[in-house]
């Protein structure tokens, strides 16, 4: 039974991640490949303050929720004026600068979380605490469950919400026509900062929930692969509302599983997996490009 | 405002329950029928960053434990496996484990390092006997009493460093290595404090996995001038950072690579010159005609997958067999101490004994070279 728990914490995190970039994907239209950094930024937060400074694990969370915040500004200051190719270029410096620093700051006689060893950097960091909510303890697989898709419900309502509101049409007019948006006197300079602000601080947030989860965390989360599977969930399952991210989060992590039960034999099971993986993936985005349940096709 | 569509909510939470009811039927079911078995478990990388030199190794180990049980009159089908990819990252590991705890197992086997410290404090509340397929000597800390490994470990290659050392007389060393966690582990906990041991002086130069242009990185470290340089890596980089250190001109009987060397030597297009040059450390499997055994698994092997054995799979065979042994002996509850039992033996991988110490399943170490023909062979050093 701890598999089933396993996976739907899982797509509780993911899911949260899918709607914080569907903010800049779907509704900006800024192809971001900096996510997964954003997403361990929140992760080693939680961790390094947890293990090296004994911080309660609910200030650990605001710590990390923080920091992604701060840290989003990496992102929307340098691409101010930025869109298009040159955004996503600048994306993933960004996400290369923080894998770099997880994986570099480490200095082996020196204590976690200290000047010289921030990161433990390729050792990753273990033995990490289960957050404590307000006393009530997340000690038990179904707990976790139950608190991470209560986070995800809340955050997809809070999405929706934001998506449909106002600020979410003016964010939409900057990703139809930026020109025409300005000239209605919107500062889209600004929307994007908040846009950003927002879908980096999500990130951060399920950086937390991961690292209080798995208790074990390294650079692997801080990859490019990882910011490409972020954003796959997004395109896969469809930009612009909040169905299609929660989809393509929960396609892509149970497809992987699936395939796992296929009978296929020991020796090739592992490349044939990864093909039909792919192959499905070409098929869905061939069929539907808009993804699965996308309101927005994204040029 | 616009009015939620209840039914499209029912139908999609019903897709998400079926989606849910189908993964949860076929974890469940994939085992049955497999009470009166013992269930082996891999969580090893077939894919991903550590597959280059993991993936031979379920093969390797399936291939001991059928011939054991066949040598032994047991059915072939008395042991099963669960084999799942793990893609190298500890994420996936543990999903992995989760499905393979669902559906149960008796023998549990995992590689890499990080992928060990996720699953290793679930592991441990099984008790059931694990095996770490990996080389860091201080993630074996991780495990319980019913933890081995399998792998030649950095214990064994730090005797022979040390010996190299005395023998070459060095008051320096350079530990030129790839940036990943066991040569980080290997430098804290083995070279270093061996160093202090013996008054050298230590200095590091640690590059990335996918580092190609060694040029200005080994420019730098010529500045340098250490007496002895112990070079370790895996594949790619590890190559051309040999490379680099033989073009300009580093390599005057003073470099010693680790077992990971071995690949090196196959490479078609790399001059023997160049291939001799360097000392390293290799098993009795990797030294031709030193072990009988080795050579009838190397025929086999490459007979059966079409492919050359490394060292790996030879140790993964020789657990197989251990496995097995135990299997036949203890039935299908069998315990870490069940398998240690059946050690010493003579192995594919030479002759295997389980260090009670580290518990690691280890076979003897040698100082090798490559001659002019290309051939492996041992080396022993002048006081």
């Amino acid at each position: 039974m701890n598999y089933m728990w396993h996976l739907m914490i899982y797509f509780g995190i993911y899911g949260v991640l899918a709607l914080s970039l569907n903010i800049l994907v779907g509704a900006c239209g800024l192809l971001t490949l900096a996510h997964a950094g954003y997403f361990a930024l929140g992760a080693y937060t939680y961790a390094i303050t947890t293990v090296a400074f004994g911080v309660d694990t609910m200030t650990a969370i605001g710590l990390s929720v923080g920091m992604a915040a701060l840290f989003s500004l990496m992102i929307s200051l340098p691409t101010w004026r930025l869109k298009g190719d040159y955004f996503v270029i600048a994306s993933i410096a960004i996400q290369v600068l923080i894998y770099s620093a997880i994986y570099n700051w480490v200095e082996s006689n020196a204590a976690l979380g200290t000047a010289d060893n921030m990161t433990n950097g390729p050792f990753g960091i273990s033995s990490i605490p289960r957050p404590n909510i307000f006393g009530f303890e997340l000690n038990s697989m179904p707990k976790v469950t139950l608190i991470t898709l209560l986070v995800l419900g809340a955050v997809a309502w809070m999405n929706k919400k934001l998506l449909f509101s106002p600020w979410g049409r003016v964010l939409n007019a900057m990703r139809d026509d930026e020109l025409a948006a300005r000239s209605i006197g919107k500062n889209v300079q600004f929307y994007k900062v908040e846009a950003v602000l927002i879908a980096c601080v999500l990130a951060g947030f399920a950086g937390a929930l991961y690292s209080g989860y798995v208790s074990y965390i390294d650079p692997t989360l801080a990859t490019m692969d990882q910011s490409i599977l972020f954003l796959s969930m997004v395109l896969v399952g469809g930009t612009g509302n909040v169905r299609g991210p929660l989809t393509g989060a929960l396609l892509l992590l149970v497809i992987p599983e699936i395939l796992r039960m296929l009978q296929i034999p020991d020796n090739i099971a592992a490349e044939a997996r990864i093909m039909l993986y792919g192959l499905l993936l070409i098929v869905m985005v061939h069929v539907r490009p808009k993804g699965l349940l996308g309101n927005y096709k994204l040029d | 405002m616009k009015k939620t569509n209840w039914k499209k909510v029912i139908g999609w939470g019903v897709a998400a329950l079926v989606i849910i009811g189908v993964v949860w039927h076929n974890a469940q079911t994939t085992n049955k029928n497999d009470e009166d078995k013992l269930v082996v478990a891999m969580n090893v990388p077939l894919t991903g960053g550590g597959a280059s030199y993991k993936k031979g190794v379920p093969n390797a180990f399936k291939m001991g434990v059928r011939d054991e049980l066949k040598r032994l009159n047991l059915p072939e089908d008395s042991v099963v496996f669960d084999i799942q990819d793990n893609t190298t990252t500890p994420q996936t590991a543990l999903s992995v484990y989760h499905l393979q705890e669902m559906r149960g197992f008796d023998v549990y086997f995992i590689g890499m390092t990080n992928e060990i410290v996720a699953v290793s404090p679930l592991l441990n509340k099984t008790n059931k006997p694990n095996f770490y397929d990996m080389t860091g000597p201080e993630t074996m800390k991780r495990g319980n009493n019913q933890t081995m490994r399998i792998l030649c470990n950095m214990n064994m290659e730090i005797n022979l460093l040390k010996d190299f050392l005395k023998k070459k007389k060095a008051k320096t060393l350079l530990f030129f290595a790839e940036n990943n966690v066991a040569y980080h582990e290997q430098f804290n906990h083995l070279i270093q404090p061996m160093c202090q041991e013996m008054g050298i002086t230590c200095s590091t130069d640690f590059y990335e996995s996918k580092e190609r242009d060694f040029h200005t990185i080994v420019y730098k470290l010529k500045q340098k001038k250490p007496d002895v340089i112990f070079a370790v890596g895996f594949s790619g980089s590890f190559f051309q950072s040999l490379m680099e250190l033989y073009a300009q001109e580093m390599v005057n009987n003073n470099v010693l690579a680790p077992i990971t060397f071995l690949p090196f030597i196959n490479e078609k297009n790399i001059d023997n010159r160049v291939k001799s040059a360097f000392y390293f450390t290799a098993d009795a499997f990797s030294i031709p005609g030193k072990s009988e055994k080795s050579e009838q698994f190397k025929k086999n092997y490459e007979k059966e997958f079409g492919v050359k054995p490394i060292y790996n799979d030879a140790y993964a065979y020789d657990a197989g067999v251990l496995v097995a042994r135990a299997f036949a002996k203890n039935g299908k509850h069998i315990t870490a101490e069940d398998i240690i039992a059946e050690t010493p033996y003579e192995g594919a991988s030479g002759k295997v004994v389980m260090d009670p110490r580290t518990r690691d399943l280890v076979s003897e170490f040698l100082l090798a070279r490559v001659n002019d023909k290309g051939v492996i062979e041992e080396v022993k050093l002048a006081e």
